[in-house]
């Protein structure tokens, strides 16, 4: 007992404190969620973005996050699918201009399917960068990092501040579900329609606790002087000791400056030159291929 | 009634918080988990509530092993817990649905869950004028009376209470610790409460199981744990004041474990070979036990 903690808790888990992302500043961190999570909007091939997937699947494990904290995801994957594909099902367009696809006794259409495709998987793309850097970061690494970047202060704080009180929110709702398990709720005997209604329940406590808490951080951030400004309310110059604390190192530069290198260039490739251009697609074309051969 | 086997438990960040407790409690009893932060308290008290899973070692409430699946409707009428913060607590928007909640979820009677919201409600001191209010907008103190009047409807033997004084005034604490001293003396109930207040655990509780990074440091009477200043500071905890003075009055023929100033008092007057001037209303430890704990007090 008394050990040292050997995890850090970022806004979606844990993450081993020894883990290798901790190796990089977190402005280098921030890059590569810029690069990850921003990256997949110039991109409509979805090869490229499946591969982006998998990449960053490949740094979750290598971050040593534990995957069964990926796992809970799923669902949301599943829930995205279903109500993309089901719009481009349900309301695909100008049927006389598209290409009907006659399948298990309904008629689908090709070009919004493969819209659906294509935007589902830029959109999953986008969500595991983001899932990534917030299992891996602290509401205080995005603090330093907007903070090394000069960030004014007033938007840092407030951005952090929102972080904290969403991991807040999490342990609060965690909370509040224990205190219906010790009321006799028994989550695994209630059908689906059920845990939605508990979900309106859950907003009466998480709410009203949110707001009690908002009220005593303004109060609190209002007895230590803080101003918008980041200036003290006496004038002068607040010392910026987190950039003190966490300087930004060559390696660190160099790394941030590669991913955002390299999204710029991913960027300016698919303006100019349409080279991610879903056209261009070989899945497409096996798939063209397949509808043309029914 | 409950009994921990090597319990042990680790947060998912890899934060030890418990390990190798072994303890039981029997029915009647009032106890007092103490300790100073991080040594486990609450962590102790979710996981004999069943609101944890032990990473090792097992609980048994009531011959229900606590991690077993699908034990949870049968535990919370064995144990019930009230937790710190009683705006976690409170899910409904009325404070009669929120009373009654807990019985609907075990599937009590429309008609039987009436009796029982009035029922627990007039014992909580929640009074009817105030069941169809939103909880929110009472009282912290009158929120906490809910939020226990909520656990009590479920009828439970043993009743948790996590920091019952916390946040509140005196006058407001001492109604809490009467109110759980009623329950425990007049219906039978085993109080378990967690607390940073010594003079409270001095005056109510009858036994003392004092936490040390996830260890039982003491384990006892009220009177023989507060006796080991030299123990309990292993944990940062120190008896009350007035056991202190007691104890530097032990020289002069004081009982050295008074507990309460009326104790001292007594004590004082005994020594001094006088009577009291004037006689005081008694709460907590005075008043005669008459209910099930009175056997483990003596």
């Amino acid at each position: 007992m008394g050990e040292a903690q050997i995890a850090k808790k970022t806004l979606l888990g844990m993450v081993p404190a020894d883990s290798p992302f901790y190796r990089f500043h977190p402005v280098g961190r921030m890059a590569l969620l810029i690069f990850l999570s921003v990256t997949p909007l110039f991109i409509d091939m979805p090869e490229v973005n499946l591969g982006l997937i998998l990449v960053t699947l490949g740094l979750l494990w290598w971050g040593r996050v534990r995957m069964q904290q990926v796992r809970r995801y799923l669902p949301l994957l599943v829930t995205v699918a279903i109500f993309m594909f089901g719009v481009a099902f349900l309301a695909p367009g100008n049927r006389t201009a598209l290409t009907p696809i006659r399948s298990v006794g309904a008629t689908f259409y090709f070009e919004p399917m493969w819209w659906a495709f294509v935007s589902y998987c830029r959109l999953i793309a986008m969500l595991f960068g983001a899932i990534l850097y917030f299992s891996t970061n602290r509401e205080r690494d995005t603090l330093v990092a907007l903070r090394s970047l000069g960030v004014p202060f007033a938007v840092s704080y407030v951005a952090a501040l929102s972080l904290r009180s969403a991991g807040m929110f999490m342990e609060d709702f965690k909370t509040i579900r224990e205190a219906q398990q010790a009321r006799g709720l028994d989550l695994e005997s209630l059908s689906v329609v059920e845990k939605a209604k508990l979900y309106t329940m859950y907003t009466v406590p998480l709410f009203a606790v949110a707001l009690r808490r908002a009220d005593e951080i303004s109060n609190a951030l209002f007895a230590k002087g803080y101003t918008l400004s980041g200036r003290p309310a006496g004038g002068g110059r607040r010392t910026d000791y987190l950039r003190a604390q966490y300087p930004v190192r060559a390696r660190d530069w160099a790394v941030s400056v590669g991913l955002v290198g390299a999204f710029a260039l991913v960027a300016a490739l698919s303006k100019t030159t349409g080279v991610f251009s879903d056209h261009l697609s070989p899945l497409r074309a096996v798939v063209v291929g397949m509808v043309a051969a029914r | 009634m409950i009994r921990a086997e090597r319990l042990a438990f680790r947060y998912p960040d890899g934060t030890p918080a418990l390990d190798g407790v072994t303890l039981t409690i029997a029915a009647g009893e009032f106890v007092a988990l103490i300790g100073q932060n991080g040594a486990g308290k609450t962590t102790l008290a979710k996981c004999l509530a069943g609101l944890l899973r032990p990473t090792h070692g097992r609980v048994v409430v009531g011959g229900i092993d606590t991690a077993a699946k699908g034990v949870m409707k049968a535990l919370v009428r064995r144990i019930g817990y009230v937790f710190q913060n009683p705006d976690h607590q409170l899910f409904n928007t009325r404070v009669y649905d929120e009373i009654s909640y807990g019985p609907k979820n075990l599937g009590v009677p429309e008609r039987e869950r009436d009796a029982v919201v009035r029922e627990v409600a007039a014992v909580a001191g929640v009074r009817p004028e105030l069941f169809s209010e939103h909880p929110f907008f009472l009282s912290k103190g009158l929120r906490q009376r809910v939020a226990i009047a909520s656990t009590l409807a479920i009828r439970p033997q043993v009743i948790v209470v996590d920091e019952p004084t916390t946040g509140q005034d005196y006058r407001q604490s001492i109604d809490v610790m009467e109110f759980l001293t009623r329950l425990w003396r007049q219906q039978g109930h085993t109080i378990i409460i967690v607390t940073h207040e010594m003079p409270i655990v001095a005056a109510y509780a009858q036994r003392v199981i004092a936490l040390c990074r996830g260890r039982v440091l003491a384990d006892g009477p009220t009177r023989e744990v507060f006796a080991q200043p030299d123990l309990l500071a292993q944990t940062f905890v120190k008896p009350p004041q007035v056991t202190r003075l007691a104890r530097a009055w032990a020289g002069a023929g004081v009982r050295a474990d008074a507990l309460t100033v009326d104790e001292l008092v007594d004590e004082v007057v005994r020594v001094a070979g006088g009577e009291r001037a004037v006689a005081v209303p008694r709460a907590g430890r005075q008043e005669p036990p008459a209910g099930p704990g009175a056997q483990a007090d003596a």
